[in-house]
């Protein structure tokens, strides 16, 4: 599913679950009508593409920071602290994290809100933040999202105060901006944009969540304004998997257990990537997306072939082929001891 | 939906974030006004985006206005409540009891000045609720008038409630004001009697001495009653009304035609209503 960049596709976003697909053995799919297959096939695709998000450490101490945001939010302060920041380098999952977590929100407050419709109650938004930002760019791709008319006459004051009032009668209660690192505060313009931010998630009684790349260091966050917004998130750094301790390639294997388990392969058996885990984690470098783009592109591969399951020799082979491979991955990694015994 | 002018056709058009229901006989102006009021912007903005995104042409296009519309508001397109023969129909504040207290006016064409539904009068302004005889006379209404195609704002009725006003004894007037707790004179006079005696002008309930139809043999007659209406003096001039009905019953006289017998004549009910 495309990044939701309308209110439509925002809200289809929300209400999808995607639907895994039977466990069929190699023998039945192979009993199956071409039109049975075609179909059968094409569940198996939506279900690899799936916006899933996984159990990880990281969204796991997201969630515990988004509820201690959202209790702060229920205070009556006018300066509390509403706004969580998160980081990370790119295809490290802050976008999927976020949108998660907005959807988690936006189905936990319909449900408590069963009278009001789908259309007069909108819980919660998510925003990309354009390149080189300012203020009005910044407006202008609220209202795109909101689809809320506006004239290229218009003043960054006036899209703000139109946006405002749109998410207030909404009851809009979370705000998600994406790719935050496109402000530039350390820049007269990004300093403005930074500047109508910061005022902008005041006047609105809703909870941020600002997602970007490597944001401690970038301009989002320098400058005097930026040090403000700063001062006034909570802050996360999502750092991806590492290998450095056995906790974290405990972690590592786990992951990629899970993920082998969801593969809806006929002949994948059970733990049957375990012992690629550090080729995985090498060509990867410990990125999920990264990790989960490679297995999705092996598994398609192996559904179109008839193979019905992927192997060493399939990721390396994809890996220099797609792009995944990690720019600091050695060309030539040594076998895991049971791949080199199963090659 | 970006600035530059990507030509969408208007029933492409996404809809707008905040989404009002349209009441029923609402017009489609009434419903733009409450609409670009939820959204906190203005027709102008609208109207402007819609020519930047090329769904509309300037200064010419008013279906695609409306059509784009139906898009912004994701309504579904209705089918005309109103007759096709309505001669006059003005826009009118829907009732406020069935808009939950917004304001939002349509073409009133199927009501008088009551609302059934809520038992009480459609305009604010003409009070609050009804009694007895507000209600059957809208009933009357509806079923004498509406029915053929006659609106509140026809000359019909309102020559009849203007030439009422006239006839009437300020008496009993005063007390209908009083009793009924409206301001306004249509309010005080909607009663059946009134309601019948505008009946007795449109033509349903007249025939020729020999039996036929007026048929068109009335047109001369409602076009009489249009050219004068306006003439009558709203400061009280019995004179007037009573030569302005010796002129309609002798009109009426001549293209051979007698009222309907459940009424009696014109002077019958306006005399009983003078007592």
């Amino acid at each position: 599913m495309a990044i939701p960049t309308t209110l439509e596709s925002w809200r289809s976003f929300v209400t999808h679950s995607p639907e895994r697909p039977d466990s069929l053995s190699a023998q039945q799919i192979t009993s199956l009508s071409t039109a049975a297959k075609a179909t059968y096939d094409d569940k198996r695709m939506r279900w690899l593409s799936a916006d899933l998000v996984l159990e990880t450490p990281d969204v796991r101490r997201l969630r515990q920071l988004w509820a201690i945001l959202s209790a702060e939010a229920m205070t009556d302060a006018a300066t509390a602290s509403r706004t969580l920041a998160v980081s990370g380098a790119p295809t490290y999952g802050k976008s999927t994290a976020m949108m998660w977590l907005a959807k988690h929100h936006e189905r936990r407050e319909r449900h408590r809100h069963p009278t009001l419709s789908a259309t007069e109650f909108q819980p919660s938004i998510y925003v990309v933040t354009p390149p080189a930002t300012t203020p009005k760019m910044l407006m202008i791709a609220f209202c795109n999202t909101l689809g809320l008319p506006h004239t290229r006459s218009q003043t960054a004051q006036d899209l703000t105060e139109q946006v405002l009032h749109v998410l207030s009668t909404l009851r809009t209660t979370l705000v998600v901006l994406d790719e935050i690192h496109n402000v530039h505060s350390n820049r007269q313009v990004g300093a403005e944009a930074a500047s109508s931010l910061k005022l902008f998630a005041e006047r609105l009684d809703a909870a941020f969540l600002l997602a970007g790349i490597d944001l401690p260091r970038s301009p989002v966050f320098a400058g005097p304004v930026g040090e403000q917004l700063a001062g006034r998130a909570m802050h996360y750094d999502i750092v991806g998997f590492g290998r450095q301790s056995a906790q974290r390639r405990t972690e590592w294997n786990a992951l990629v257990a899970t993920l082998n388990d969801m593969l809806p392969l006929a002949n994948q058996e059970e733990g049957a990537l375990q012992p690629s885990t550090g080729f995985l984690f090498d060509v990867t470098d410990g990125s999920i997306g990264r990790l989960r783009a490679l297995l999705r592109r092996a598994a398609i591969d192996a559904i179109f072939s008839g193979r019905e399951q992927i192997n060493k020799n399939d990721l390396q082979r994809l890996a220099s082929a797609t792009g995944v491979q990690s720019k600091n991955a050695p060309r030539n990694t040594a076998p895991d001891d049971a791949e080199a015994a199963t090659a | 939906m970006t600035d530059s002018p990507t030509f969408i056709r208007p029933e492409h058009l996404s809809p707008l974030p905040v989404r009002l229901r349209r009441f029923a006989y609402e017009s489609m102006d009434s419903y733009i006004r409450r609409s670009v009021r939820a959204n906190g912007i203005t027709v102008d903005v609208v109207r402007q985006w819609l020519i930047q995104q090329g769904a509309l042409i300037p200064d010419v296009d008013q279906d695609g206005w409306y059509s784009a519309w139906y898009a912004l508001g994701a309504l579904h397109q209705r089918r005309s409540r109103s007759r096709t023969n309505v001669p006059v129909v003005a826009e009118r504040q829907l009732c406020t009891r069935c808009t939950h207290g917004e304001y939002a006016s349509g073409p009133l064409a199927q009501y008088g000045l009551v609302c059934l539904k809520h038992r009480c009068w459609i305009d604010p302004r003409d009070g609050g609720n009804v009694d007895g005889d507000s209600l059957a006379a809208e009933k009357l209404f509806r079923r004498e008038l509406v029915s053929q195609g006659f609106t509140l704002e026809s000359p019909e009725m309102r020559f009849t409630l203007r030439l009422t006003r006239l006839a009437v004894d300020q008496r009993w007037f005063d007390v209908q004001l009083r009793n009924r707790g409206t301001q306004s004179a249509a309010g005080a006079l909607f009663v059946p009697q009134v309601t019948l005696a505008a009946a007795l002008f449109v033509g349903d309930g007249l025939t020729t001495l020999s039996g036929a139809p007026v048929g068109e043999r009335l047109l001369p007659c409602t076009q009489w009653i249009a050219q004068h209406v306006d003439g009558i003096s709203s400061n009280g001039e019995p004179w007037r009304a009573g030569a302005l009905l010796s002129h309609l019953i002798l009109e009426y006289q001549r293209i051979e035609v007698v009222p309907d017998s459940r009424g009696g004549t014109h002077t019958d009910v306006l005399q009983r209503l003078s007592r």
